[in-house]
């Protein structure tokens, strides 16, 4: 089957009882779904276990799907959510644990970025995105590297076009601090 | 430094109309903030923006449905029977010693003394000098009615008996000696009712 068909065609096709309909899906939004999670956690492995979670959700309620939001707000939404739970659910870990060693060595091995200079400069600016809160990190993402309108962003995240405004500027006030700070402005 | 990155990023999504990007374009010329900020946020998201497509291993994207397709036909996890039964009957079994454990301690506590070791040593002689007592200095004679109506539950009341007796020397005396007397009078489930009643009031 090839992938021309729009979003909501597939979508129906899959309510019809096509499961092959829902890979194409799926197959057409995870590097979208993984990479917005790999940006907010910073690391391969929670975004992996989000990407996972997020096709779950779609699998189960794209059913009940009512088409009066576009397919990729509402996968963006599903995203966000579940990436803000598990930073607080990391953040909550972190307060009763002890240093992790092995398990930062674990997300450090298991990476998928090629290239060790892509690489080195990929997790310089992941590690300045991480020093940005999370809601202010979320808006920068979606409207730098997602690319998308803050009327689409204040649709995944409920919040005004004002208030996404001053988080995005705020988020990038805080980069360029970072960057000039690392010599890199 | 005047905040000019809103205007930056309307003038770079092109939301300005003719007139806005002519006159901002000359601000740029002219205002040395203006411009700073301008190629500041420039440089800034173009170190951002090289990491936008990152190259990663194709194998992991092609492995994500799949992996998905096999997680939705794992069988859901239960508890496996043997242990949870082996777990429970160790609850049940910690539960049951440590009340064979507490009644054993209580039984063998010194002060939880039985009717039969309290008045196993008190003679007639000492039950007769308990009556005598409370005959010359109360009003109330200790008849047997008395006795059997103090230990019944309706009118079980020690300073009834002992009004004219200071509440020292009375409870004293009942603490050594009543216990017999009452015995005599009273049936042995009355009796029970009395000694429970007494050990509550610290008389025992």
């Amino acid at each position: 089957m090839t992938d021309t068909k729009s979003d909501s065609q597939l979508i129906k096709e899959f309510i019809s009882g096509n499961d092959i309909a829902f890979n194409l899906l799926a197959k057409r939004y995870q590097q979208k779904i993984y990479w917005h999670a790999r940006r907010m956690t910073g690391n391969h492995l929670d975004a992996d276990e989000i990407v996972q979670q997020v096709l779950l959700v779609m699998f189960n309620k794209l059913k009940t799907f009512n088409f009066q939001s576009s397919v990729y707000t509402w996968i963006y939404k599903i995203t966000s959510t579940r990436s803000l739970n598990l930073l607080r659910r990391n953040k909550v870990r972190s307060l009763f644990s002890i240093e992790d060693k092995a398990g930062e060595n674990l997300k450090i091995e298991n990476d998928i970025i090629s290239g060790l200079e892509n690489k080195e400069k990929i997790e310089k600016i992941q590690q300045f995105l991480l020093k940005i809160p999370a809601k202010q990190r979320e808006v920068f993402i979606l409207r730098n590297f997602d690319e998308l309108s803050y009327d689409e962003i204040s649709e995944i995240t409920g919040r005004s076009v004002g208030a996404l405004k001053a988080n995005y500027f705020h988020a990038f006030n805080k980069l360029k601090e970072l960057m000039k700070n690392e010599k890199l402005l | 430094m005047k905040n000019y990155y809103e205007q930056i990023v309307r003038y770079l999504d092109g939301q300005f109309s003719k007139e806005e990007e002519e006159e901002f374009e000359k601000s740029l010329l002219f205002d040395a903030e203006l411009k700073y900020a301008y190629s500041e946020y420039l440089k800034t998201m173009e170190l951002i923006s090289s990491t936008k497509l990152p190259e990663a291993r194709a194998d992991y994207f092609n492995d994500i449905v799949p992996r998905f397709r096999q997680s939705l036909n794992k069988p859901v996890k239960t508890l496996p029977f043997k242990k949870a039964s082996f777990g429970f009957i160790t609850i049940i079994l910690f539960v049951f010693s440590f009340f064979i454990f507490n009644n054993y301690r209580v039984s063998t506590n010194p002060e939880n003394v039985t009717m039969e070791s309290i008045t196993q040593n008190i003679s007639d002689e000492q039950v007769n000098e308990v009556r005598d007592y409370l005959t010359n200095n109360s009003w109330i004679m200790p008849s047997e009615d008395i006795i059997t109506q103090v230990v019944n539950e309706d009118y079980f009341n020690i300073d009834g008996i002992i009004q004219n007796v200071s509440d020292e020397e009375g409870y004293n005396i009942l603490n050594d000696y009543q216990i017999n007397n009452i015995e005599s009078f009273a049936g042995e489930e009355n009796l029970q009712q009395a000694y429970e009643e007494l050990l509550a009031k610290s008389i025992l």
